[in-house]
C-alpha cells in the first residue's frame, strides 16, 4: 500500500468520525427550546459535507484497493473519538484503551504491509 | 412430550372450582394495574407459567380456553399429537395474584428459516454462508397460537382476553430468555384481536400483516344464485367452461404441499384420521372421485354460521386440466349453502382465483420482538453487503477516473446506489439497536464488522485474503473490543 492511500485512508477515517460528531451534535439540539436553528443547520450541513467527503475518499480508496483490506481503517475510528475526548476535553485515557489503540494500530500496520 | 422448562406447581382441576375461577377470572381483569391508563412500566398483578400437556390435565381454564371458535383445545391436542415437524409444544397459565389459573395460552418453539420462501437466487446465496455459518439466518422462535391456523386469545369475554394480553405482554419475554428463543412471534391473530393486543407495542413488538385469509358471503339459495349476484358475466362463462371438464387422500394432500413455495405445518395421516374421530361436530370431508379413483379432497371444518375450507388435496395429472379447484369450491359452497352457512372462509395463498370469486380479503396479524442482538446482527450483514456493493460500484466504473482522489464516477452504477441504501436501512437498524442496548456494549460487538466485511470479499469479490491480513485483522478487533467502553463513552461526551 502506498503512503499515499495510506494517509487518505487515515483521513477518511478522520472526516469520517468528525462528520458523524456534527450530526451528532445538530440532532441533539433539535431537543432544545427554543431550538438554536444556527447550529442545527450549521452542524447539519457541516456534517453532511464530511460525510459526503468520506464517501467519495472512500469510493476512491475502493476503486484502487481491496475491499478486505482497506476495512480495517474502520477500526480507526474508536481510537480517534478517545484521542478526541484526550485532545477537546482533556480527558485521561486509561491504560487498557492505550492497550486497544495499540492493538489496532499493529493491526492496521500488518494488514497495510501485508 | 415436548421438553418444557419450567413446570407447573398447581393446576386448577374439578368441576367444583368453577366459582373459585370466575372470582379469579374478576380478580385478573380488575387488578389494578390492568385497568384503563395504567402506567405500562407497572406489571399486572398476573402471572403466567410455562407447562406441558400432561399439566393441563383436569385443567377447567384449558378445556374452555377457546370454546367460543372452532378450533377449541381438542384441535390444539391433535395438532400436538399428528404433525410435522414435531414442533416443541407448550402452554402458558396466565393466575391472577392468588395463583389461580385463569386462562391457557397454547405456544410452540420452532427452528425458524427467515430465508424461507425468499428466491432461488437469495437461497443460493444463503446456501454458501451456511457452508461456514449453519445457523445463517435461523432463528429458534417461540410462537403464541396454532402450529396448524390462526392464533386466537383464550377466554370466551373481551374483557378477559384483554386481561391475558396484558399478562403475556409484559411476561412473555422473560419466559422466551429463560428458554433461549431470540423471536417472539404472535402468530396470524385476526384483526378482532387488535385492541385486546396493543398493549404488546409498549413492550417492544411491531405488529406486520400476515397473509390474509379469505371470506366469502355465501348467503344465497344456491350456488348458481351465488353466480347470478356475485359474479361477472365473463366471470361467470368462464367458470361454467371449467365446469363443462370433468383410501388415496393424503398423497393428494402431499402434492399440494410439495408445489407450495411456502411451508410451514406439515399435516400426517394422523391428523387426517384424528381430525374426524376427535372432532366428528367440527370436522367435515369431502372427496372427489373420477371412474372411482380419488381425485380431490377439501378438509373443512364448520362452526357458527361458516364454514372453513382448511386444507385441500389434489391429483395434480388431472387437476389442471379439469379444473379441478372450482369444481371443490362450487360443491362445498353448494353444500353449505343447502345447510344455511352465510360464509366460505378459506386460508391464505392462491389469491388470485378467490379473488375472481369475490372472496374479501381477512386479514391476520403477526406480533414480532426479537431481541438486540438479531438487529445487530442485521446491521452487520448489512454493512457487509453494502460494502460489497459499493467495491462492485466502484469497480465497474473505475475506467473513468484513473487518478482521482475521489470516486465520484461510481455513482453511474446501480451497486453504487443499492450499496447507499443497505448503508440508509444499517443505519436505521443501528439507531434500533441503540434504544435496546447500552452504546458501549453495541460498539463493541458491532466491531463483527471487521470479519464480517472480509469473509464478504473473500465470498462475493473473490479476494484473497492472506494470513497476514488475517492476522492484522484480529489485532484490530481484539483492540476495537478493549477500547471500545472509553471510546463509548468519549462519543457520548464529545
Amino acid at each position: 500500500m502506498t503512503a499515499f492511500a495510506l494517509v487518505l485512508c487515515v483521513l477518511c477515517q478522520v472526516v469520517l468520525v468528525a462528520g458523524q460528531l456534527l450530526l451528532k451534535h445538530a440532532m441533539n439540539a433539535t431537543h432544545h427550546l427554543p431550538r438554536p436553528w444556527l447550529a442545527i443547520v450549521g452542524n447539519g450541513a457541516a456534517g453532511i459535507g464530511l460525510l459526503s467527503v468520506w464517501f467519495f475518499l472512500w469510493l476512491g480508496l475502493l476503486r484502487d484497493w481491496d475491499l478486505s483490506r482497506l476495512y480495517v481503517f474502520e477500526g480507526l475510528g474508536p481510537p480517534l473519538l478517545v484521542l478526541g475526548a484526550w485532545f477537546f476535553l482533556g480527558e485521561r485515557v486509561i491504560l487498557r484503551a492505550w492497550i486497544g489503540m495499540g492493538l489496532i494500530g499493529c493491526g492496521v500496520a500488518l494488514v497495510s504491509v501485508g | 412430550m415436548s421438553e418444557v422448562v419450567q413446570r407447573s406447581s398447581e393446576v386448577s382441576g374439578g368441576s367444583s372450582r368453577s366459582s373459585a375461577i370466575a372470582t379469579a377470572l374478576d380478580r385478573l381483569i380488575r387488578a389494578p394495574a390492568l385497568r384503563g391508563r395504567a402506567d405500562r412500566r407497572v406489571l399486572p398483578a398476573g402471572t403466567l407459567e410455562l407447562v406441558g400437556r400432561a399439566d393441563l390435565d383436569g385443567c377447567e381454564a384449558w378445556a374452555r380456553a377457546f370454546a367460543g371458535c372452532r378450533k377449541d383445545h381438542r384441535y390444539y391436542e391433535l395438532v400436538q399429537d399428528t404433525i410435522e415437524p414435531r414442533f416443541e409444544h407448550l402452554y402458558l397459565l396466565i393466575r391472577d395474584e392468588r395463583g389461580t389459573t385463569c386462562a391457557v395460552q397454547p405456544a410452540f418453539i420452532v427452528d425458524q428459516d427467515l430465508l424461507a420462501g425468499t428466491g432461488r437466487h437469495v437461497a443460493h446465496i444463503a446456501a454458501r454462508v451456511r457452508n461456514l455459518w449453519p445457523r445463517f439466518m435461523r432463528l429458534r422462535t417461540l410462537m403464541l397460537g396454532c402450529a396448524a391456523g390462526e392464533g386466537h386469545l383464550p377466554g370466551t369475554g373481551a374483557a378477559l382476553r384483554a386481561a391475558s394480553a396484558r399478562v403475556l405482554a409484559s411476561k412473555l419475554a422473560e419466559h422466551a430468555r429463560k428458554l433461549g428463543v431470540s423471536l417472539i412471534v404472535l402468530k396470524e391473530f385476526k384483526a378482532v384481536y387488535r385492541d385486546a393486543l396493543a398493549c404488546f407495542a409498549a413492550h417492544g413488538y411491531t405488529r406486520v400483516p400476515s397473509m390474509p385469509m379469505t371470506r366469502l358471503d355465501i348467503h344465497h339459495a344456491s350456488f348458481d344464485d351465488y353466480m347470478r349476484h356475485a359474479l361477472s358475466r365473463s366471470a361467470r362463462k368462464d367458470l361454467r367452461r371449467k365446469f363443462k371438464a370433468i383410501d388415496e387422500v393424503y398423497p393428494l394432500y402431499l402434492q399440494v404441499y410439495q408445489r407450495s413455495s411456502l411451508r410451514f405445518e406439515k399435516l400426517t395421516r394422523q391428523y387426517l384420521c384424528e381430525l374426524g374421530r376427535r372432532m366428528p361436530d367440527r370436522a367435515r370431508f369431502f372427496v372427489w372421485r373420477q371412474q372411482g379413483r380419488v381425485i380431490a379432497f377439501s378438509l373443512c371444518m364448520v362452526h357458527g354460521d361458516a364454514i372453513h375450507d382448511e386444507y385441500l388435496g389434489l391429483d395434480y395429472a388431472v387437476a389442471l386440466d379439469l379444473h379441478l379447484y372450482h369444481y371443490t369450491f362450487r360443491d362445498i359452497v353448494s353444500w353449505a349453502i343447502a345447510r344455511g352457512y352465510r360464509w366460505y372462509c378459506s386460508n391464505g395463498l392462491n389469491y388470485d382465483p378467490k379473488l375472481h370469486l369475490r372472496h374479501r380479503l381477512d386479514p391476520l396479524d403477526l406480533y414480532v420482538r426479537h431481541t438486540p442482538y438479531l438487529q445487530l446482527a442485521t446491521s452487520v450483514v448489512l454493512i457487509a453487503i453494502a460494502e460489497v456493493l459499493l467495491k462492485q460500484g466502484a469497480v465497474v466504473t473505475a475506467a473513468g477516473e484513473d487518478a482521482a482522489i475521489f470516486g465520484t464516477a461510481a455513482l453511474a452504477s446501480a451497486a453504487t446506489w443499492a450499496g447507499i441504501a443497505l448503508y440508509a436501512v444499517s443505519f436505521l437498524s443501528w439507531m434500533h439497536v441503540l434504544r435496546q442496548l447500552a452504546l458501549t456494549e453495541a460498539f463493541a460487538l458491532s466491531s463483527l464488522t471487521q470479519i464480517a466485511v472480509p469473509l464478504a470479499a473473500l465470498m462475493f469479490l473473490g479476494e484473497v485474503v492472506s494470513p497476514t491480513r488475517w492476522a492484522g485483522i484480529t489485532l484490530v478487533l481484539a483492540g476495537i473490543l478493549l477500547v471500545a467502553v472509553p471510546a463509548a463513552r468519549a462519543e457520548e461526551r464529545l
